[in-house]
């Protein structure tokens, strides 16, 4: 009898196993979207499922190889698909590894296995959750925009807050306290206007607009102790270009850098931050809160015809968070006026060691320039690289670290040119990126292609944001806005 | 044997004939009517969404709120394009809500008393097209619950009729909206005439629906109490919404006449005259309230809009009138510049200044796209591009055929080829524009085969010599660098003509 239950269950399992004979085998790399090809994952990445998009293939499968274990998978319509249970189950086994894939399409009749590449698993998690704004990429128009959060770990996406949950305002600038899914703020314009900040267990909608500020507050972002909040305020505008790759220009008139004390519900500045010959833009503070960070480039107006001398810097100055004060002197540590560059969104691992920004040609909303790349500075060598394995032709723009510095998540539009959407790279030990990969989706050929919003800000979160958008709405229409005071030092 | 119950008199073969011929006719008069008002708001609601053939995209849309109305509606909607398509897909629309409200009175009546007074409701629809930012989807909703309530009523065992309501509820919310309000109400109504006291049990029907309406909400599926409850959720922006709540109002209203008519137990007679008043005041509270909100200039500019996006010149000329307001003449300062007649004959219609040349229309669905129009006529294609985009992001269902059209072609001239393949693929979804979005995969990758078409090579030779920023130096200073660049780009150079003209002349 058992003999018997023997034999079905393995006529069982043969039958349901799929295998490929191969008639031939070529050297060339396969075409399949997105291009997972030799790209390092971390061991609790969703299922990069992806498709084979060699033309005229009547059909495709994938041969998976690992932990010396050999699997087919068939495309269904081209869609090489890893179930979530065996997903998971492989990524424990290869964990430290390399996956072997070798893609094999039939044409003709003829099987055809193309040359194998990798997933190498590493140990190194990425962050369960990532946030980001959905906004339709002209950044003018839009009818619904969301700041949004998504699974890492699978391929469910919720909204944090929908504009269309309040007054269809603009909704951007969401930023966490050390990627803490409890401390998070944003900002809401005209109707319902004011920054929204969340911070333990305690909500408040600040109107930061003051008398003594040309705006009210822009870019974040949050210290360390969550006691303080660097901002800028900026005057900004766009313009668009007549002939040129680089489709719209953003640019400011004035920009300055000032810090907001949560408790004191007071914007702090010093003439090292709000120059009225500068413009001091997109602050982050450095991972012990003893510093700022900051672009700083001489003032030229009128604008936006002088906007091509724009060349920001990369610039530090001391900060005391017991008092709220700053240090007496700037230091330069990225001169782009050499470089004939410019410096924005610098961002510091939270191990202290490295800080990556972006560097386009001028200016600072480096998602317009096709040109811009990634670049990381050594904070102990002072050493500046391109960080080539990540960089392509279109620009990538706003990055964020992991928790334990070794991903980093960023915009990119390397795959049609306008609509951004994010990317992850591997930073090892020794600071060296490898190959990115697109964000995983269930059918990411059919979801990116009817996509049409930008990814935009792409923030790691340690966890998901349990705050719904019904109690964000209520609170914007319900809560009363606090007026900043404000401090020049 | 003979009935005579109103409107619809059963007598014999030869009645049946008569009150069909008569529904016919009526039927027949509601599509003219509908045709002659609103012919190009078809065309212009065609363009407001995309209906694509992809089964994930469809399972998206369905499980929204009010998804199942939405994709019948972008199905149908889809059709518009060709004339008389959306006439009498409207006037289908109309009729059957006018039939199953009908259905659902004559089962309290037990006649055909309220036959002419159950077109109201269909009337309410039809004014609602009156407002740019209502969808058809609150349509299709409406036609749903009507379709829910004759079914409902139809149920003869109580107790079957109060399960079926309070699945029907929630069932309602997630494939209709909203309207699923209008069910409970008319549904308690429904049962408290037919059980008296008894049916106060109905009164779970609305509280089910407020409950539903709650959690829709606090899950953050509907955005707020709002877009919930009332006819909110079936318009694309912030607007008055007075025609469909009316339309709402209408079934427990309608119910409630029903009752009033049973006490008064009319005379069969009088019950037919009773029905015919109920269906002219229908037609007259349609005309009367059209005639109060229809703009004609709006409706001027969506013709318009139709005619110069089939190249029918002629037409605009043909039909523009000397002194229509400033707005409205950039289609026919278009037209005529197609003609070759802008410049001699731009005198002759008003305004004559420099502002009337391009009107700056609001950032809106209609004004992006007259910018897109008109700016991709003269080969300014940085602002084209730009505003065929956010014309795209603007329309409501944010897929604008022919802005992605436009987007496709502008991005092939400009070297942006990987956005403009991302809506090629997006267009070979559809029906009607799969087939043109195929026959642009050719100029994928290929600048040769882009400059050697005679219309994407005209775009193409008409980019400036080199890059600026559009406007710095005024819109003149812009179409001067593109004549500049192509002398022969002859409808840029009528404009550019006229408005180094007027501009001395100002």
């Amino acid at each position: 009898m058992k003999k018997v239950l023997y034999a079905i269950l393995t006529w069982v399992v043969c039958s349901c196993s799929y295998n490929v004979a191969v008639d031939q085998q070529i050297d060339a790399e396969p075409s399949i979207f997105p291009d997972y090809k030799d790209v390092t994952i971390p061991c609790n990445i969703a299922p990069l499922n992806f498709s084979v998009t060699e033309e005229g293939a009547d059909a495709a499968a994938v041969k998976v190889e690992y932990d010396g274990k050999v699997r087919f998978i068939k495309a269904k319509r081209g869609l090489v698909s890893f179930g979530m249970k065996s997903w998971d189950s492989m990524m424990e086994e290869a964990v430290g590894s390399d996956i072997v894939m070798t893609v094999c399409v039939k044409k003709d009749g003829t099987w055809t296995s193309y040359r194998p590449f990798t997933f190498s698993v590493v140990a190194d998690e990425i962050d369960p959750y990532l946030a980001y704004r959905l906004i339709p990429p002209g950044y003018t128009m839009w009818k619904e925009m969301s700041i949004s959060q998504r699974n890492l770990e699978n391929y469910k996406e919720t909204k944090i807050y929908s504009n269309l949950q309040g007054k269809g305002n603009c909704v951007n600038c969401h930023t966490f306290r050390d990627r803490d899914p409890d401390d998070m703020l944003f900002h809401m314009r005209s109707e319902l206007g004011g920054t929204y900040i969340f911070r333990d267990g305690r909500k408040e909608k600040l109107d930061t607009k003051t008398d003594s500020t040309i705006s009210a507050l822009v870019y974040p972002y949050w210290h360390t102790s969550g006691d303080y909040v660097a901002f800028t305020v900026n005057t900004t505008n766009e313009v668009v270009h007549t002939r040129n790759r680089n489709v719209v220009e953003v640019f400011d008139e004035a920009a300055d850098v000032l810090v907001y004390d949560v408790d004191r519900h007071e914007i702090v500045t010093s003439d090292l931050l709000s120059s009225d010959k500068a413009f001091e833009t997109l602050p982050t503070f450095s991972p012990d809160g003893r510093n700022l960070y900051f672009c700083s480039s001489v003032a030229a107006l009128p604008m936006p015809e002088r906007f091509r001398e724009i060349k920001f810097s990369l610039c530090r100055i001391d900060f005391n968070p017991e008092d709220c004060s700053f240090g007496t002197q700037v230091d330069t540590l990225f001169n782009a006026r050499i470089e004939d560059r410019s410096v924005s969104f610098p961002r510091i691992s939270p191990d202290g060691k490295y800080l990556v920004f972006a560097l386009g040609d001028y200016g600072n909303f480096t998602i317009w320039h096709k040109e811009a790349d990634l670049y990381s500075l050594n904070l102990q060598t002072g050493e500046v690289v391109p960080m080539t394995a990540l960089n392509s032709d279109d620009a990538e723009s706003y990055h964020s670290w992991s928790s334990n510095s070794r991903w980093l998540a960023f915009g990119t539009r390397r795959d049609d040119g306008l609509y951004t959407k994010a990317y992850f790279a591997y930073i090892d030990s020794e600071g060296n990126a490898h190959k990115p990969f697109l964000l995983p989706q269930k059918n990411p050929r059919r979801y990116y292609d009817s996509h049409m919003y930008a990814y935009n800000i792409p923030e790691f979160v340690s966890g998901k944001v349990k705050m719904t958008g019904s109690e964000i709405a209520d609170f914007a229409r319900e809560g009363k806005s606090i007026k900043l005071g404000y401090k020049r030092k | 044997m003979q009935i005579h119950t109103g409107l619809i008199l059963i007598d014999d073969m030869e009645a049946k004939h008569r009150n069909m011929i008569m529904v016919a006719a009526v039927g027949i008069l509601i599509a003219a009517g509908v045709h002659l008002t609103q012919e190009f708001r078809f065309y212009n609601i065609e363009s407001n969404d995309l209906f694509l053939y992809d089964g994930a995209e469809l399972w998206a849309r369905l499980l929204r709120t009010g998804g199942l109305a939405t994709v019948v509606s972008s199905f149908l909607t889809q059709f518009m394009r060709i004339p008389f398509a959306g006439t009498l897909i409207a006037t289908a629309v109309y009729l059957a809500v006018w039939w199953l409200v009908a259905k659902v009175m004559r089962r309290r009546t037990g006649g055909a008393v309220m036959d002419g007074f159950s077109l109201l409701p269909s009337a309410f629809l039809f004014l609602c097209m009156e407002n740019d930012y209502y969808r058809f989807q609150g349509h299709i909703a409406f036609l749903f619950v009507m379709a829910a309530l004759a079914a409902y009523v139809s149920v003869p065992k109580d107790r079957m009729r109060y399960v079926a309501g309070l699945v029907l509820i929630p069932v309602l919310y997630q494939t209709a909206g909203s309207v699923a309000v209008v069910f409970s109400v008319a549904a308690l109504l429904w049962e408290v005439m037919e059980r008296g006291w008894k049916g106060l049990a109905a009164l779970a029907y609305p509280a089910v629906s407020l409950l539903t309406a709650y959690i829709y909400v606090k899950s953050s599926l509907v955005s707020d109490f709002e877009h919930a409850l009332t006819p909110f959720m079936y318009y694309d922006w912030p607007s008055t919404y007075f025609f469909p709540a009316y339309a709402w109002a209408m079934i427990p209203l309608l119910l409630l006449a029903a009752w009033a008519v049973n006490c008064l137990k009319l005379k069969p007679s009088f019950s037919k005259y009773v029905s015919v008043f109920g269906l002219a005041l229908s037609l007259f509270l349609a005309g009367n309230f059209y005639s109060q909100v229809h703009s004609r200039n709006y409706y001027r500019m969506i013709q318009e809009q139709y005619w110069a996006e089939n190249e029918d010149w002629d037409k605009i000329i043909k039909t523009a009138d000397r002194r229509q307001p400033t707005f409205l003449v950039s289609y026919l300062n278009l037209a005529l510049a197609h003609k070759g007649l802008l410049v001699q004959n731009f005198r002759y219609y008003n305004p004559q200044d420099l502002s009337s040349l391009m009107y700056p229309t609001p950032n809106l669905k209609t004004g992006l796209s007259l910018q897109s129009n008109v700016y991709m006529a003269w080969g300014y294609l940085g602002s084209a591009r730009k505003a065929a985009f956010d014309g795209n992001v603007v329309t409501p269902g944010s897929c604008h055929p022919r802005q992605l059209q436009a987007l496709v072609k502008m991005n092939l001239v400009m070297g942006a080829h990987g956005v403009a393949e991302k809506y090629i693929s997006i267009l070979e979804k559809t029906l009607f524009y799969r087939r043109w979005a195929s026959s642009m995969r050719v100029f994928l990758g290929n600048e040769d085969a882009v400059k050697a078409d005679k219309e994407l090579g005209m775009m193409y030779a008409s980019l400036p010599l080199t890059d600026e920023y559009a406007r710095l130096d005024g819109i003149v200073g812009d179409m001067r660098d593109i004549h500049e660049a192509c002398p022969s780009n002859v409808i840029l150079s009528q404009f550019y003509e006229l408005y180094k003209i007027l501009e001395g002349a100002e």
